[in-house]
């Protein structure tokens, strides 16, 4: 299904990760389709990073995936954060930027986590407004992730995807699916991922993410550090069979292995992909 | 374009500065929690911990907390430790864990990297009446200057060939170019060996109190340090500075502690090694007259 803001769909890909350096810029033959990055780790750097960044980019499309945009918060969105952000999206040419429905920190103080927004009302029409005041500053459209959520806020309002499409809509932004996230979310709250997936704006979907999870009986983690379970397997099938394909990303950030075993995961991604 | 969203008392700006206070509590969620109410930060309306997060039958909301409370210690611990893997070994896991934990307490991340978290780590061992600790500092000083020059931009190093065909009249005016992530540490410790050990899982051993002068550098990914020896060190900083060599060994000449013909008899076999790591990227020959 294509999305309503034309953006391509880049096949699989991995993320950029350090311990890959030499072997994605060795010249061998690699079985990705493209790779992200987490934004923050090339904000900084002039050197080996942006280095292999730039020679990777080369051959493949490159999405940038940020962690710190804090849209959730109540601080004054960081403009020199964003300026950042804008001079690597411009420098790379990436194929779209995103970054989480969530906040990050408070009071000029960074828990660097994606922490849960209260899924109000109120907290939406800041969310929203947040979204179109970065969208203006980038010149660009947001692509936006689905959090893994571990607690829920008494003056909640709204379902979480429920609270998420109308985000979407009235910001007028993309959406990153991670499956992963709504498996671990559904599981955390009690909710049915079925019902979750069934009330997604697929029209605004423009990359999937699929990861490996902690599961530890009363709730899930999501971990980054293994392979994707089964059961976010047969959720990525039913998403890709009634609305694919749409650009897939394997995440692995924790214990990362030989690059071969991600090559393996995105092999499977391919051929669910159909 | 619109202004940013003045952070104001809205509900949403109380329940943020409570959570954060809350999971990013130095001393844990318990204490954490009692803190926030200490400090007025106990959103108004909420008599209860439920009443702003309610849990559920599998989780109460402390346990839901506690999975943000435990992250935030446990992710910046990481990043402290992988940054720090020599520190982390001369101090045990326990007592890393602890100081990381005091560390983030005096100084919490404000940035939007987590590149500088560590930024104040080896002066904040420094105040430390404590021996290792003071060791660890100059050990963080160098793992961090490892890391710099992996970030810097990479650059061939020069011809071998062009260096010694130069001819021997001519080195007085050279002026030598540096790859730009070499850098050049003098630390009040020895911490090489203690590195070394901790790099192939041995024994932790404290370094020295006895200065020291190491080159950090990157070549090939990889990370390296060496120890110079104290002259070759105030050569190789008069260089990076933009002196001739002829200059740069007059000035460190000049220092009372050098014995001139040591010195000069040491200085090829420093540019040997200089060249076979990689650090020299560039020679120009000054213009004389």
């Amino acid at each position: 299904m294509a999305n309503r803001f034309g953006l391509p769909d880049l096949g699989v890909g991995v993320g950029l990760r350090v311990p890959h350096f030499g072997h994605v810029t060795s010249g061998a033959e690699l079985g990705v389709d493209w790779f992200e990055i987490v934004s923050e780790n090339f904000l900084t750097t002039e050197g080996r990073p942006m280095v292999v960044l730039e020679q990777v980019r080369q051959d493949r499309p490159v999405v940038m995936h940020g962690v710190s945009m804090n849209l959730g918060s109540t601080d004054p969105l960081n403009r020199e954060h964003l300026a950042l952000l804008k001079r690597l999206a411009d420098r790379i040419d990436v194929a779209w930027m995103g970054d989480h429905v969530c906040w990050t920190g408070v009071a000029r103080r960074n828990g660097h986590d994606l922490y849960p927004v209260p899924y109000t009302e109120a907290s939406l029409q800041h969310m929203v407004q947040r979204i179109r005041q970065a969208q203006d500053l980038l010149g660009r459209v947001l692509v936006l992730e689905n959090p893994s959520t571990y607690l829920t806020f008494a003056t909640d309002q709204i379902p979480e995807i429920a609270w998420i499409g109308r985000m979407a809509e009235q910001a007028d932004c993309a959406l990153l699916l991670d499956v992963n996230n709504v498996y671990v979310t559904c599981r955390n709250h009690g909710l049915d991922p079925a019902a979750y997936l069934a009330q997604v704006p697929w029209d605004r979907v423009v990359q999937i993410h699929l990861a490996g999870h902690t599961d530890h009986g009363t709730h899930c983690i999501d971990t980054h550090d293994g392979p994707v379970c089964d059961a976010v397997w047969a959720l990525y099938a039913e998403v890709m069979a009634a609305h694919g394909p749409i650009s897939t990303l394997i995440e692995w950030d924790g214990d990362i292995p030989a690059f071969s075993v991600l090559e393996d995961e995105v092999a499977r991604a391919r051929a669910l992909r159909g | 374009m619109a202004e940013p969203i003045a952070a104001g008392d809205t509900p949403l700006d109380e329940l943020q500065r409570w959570m954060l206070r809350v999971v990013t509590h130095p001393d844990g969620l318990t204490t954490g929690l009692a803190a926030a109410r200490d400090e007025g930060l106990w959103p108004a309306g909420a008599d209860t911990l439920a009443d702003i997060v309610p849990g559920n039958e599998r989780l109460s909301p402390e346990d839901q907390l506690q999975i943000y409370a435990y992250a935030y210690q446990e992710r910046l611990r990481e990043v402290l430790a992988s940054e720090n893997p020599t520190v982390e070994h001369l101090l045990g896991a326990d007592r890393f864990a602890d100081l990381a934990r005091a560390f983030l307490g005096a100084h919490p991340p404000h940035s939007f990297t987590l590149d500088h978290l560590g930024h104040h780590l080896a002066p904040w061992l420094d105040a430390h009446d404590d021996p290792v600790l003071q060791a660890a500092a100059d050990m963080v000083r160098v793992e961090q200057a490892m890391d710099k020059a992996f970030d810097a931009s990479p650059q061939p190093p020069a011809d071998p060939g062009a260096l010694a065909a130069l001819p021997m009249e001519a080195w007085a005016t050279a002026r030598l170019s540096f790859r730009e992530g070499l850098v050049l540490l003098a630390l009040q410790h020895d911490v090489m060996g203690a590195m070394t050990a901790a790099k192939r899982e041995l024994p932790a051993e404290v370094p020295p109190r006895r200065p020291a002068w190491v080159a950090a550098y990157a070549r090939d990914f990889r990370r390296f340090r060496m120890a110079l020896e104290e002259h070759e060190h105030r050569l190789l900083a008069r260089l990076v500075a933009g002196d001739t060599l002829g200059d740069g060994l007059q000035r460190v000449a000049l220092q009372p502690t050098v014995d001139v013909q040591a010195m000069m008899g040491s200085v090829s076999g420093w540019f040997r090694r200089w060249m076979d790591a990689g650090w020299i990227v560039d020679l120009t020959i000054e213009e004389t007259g």
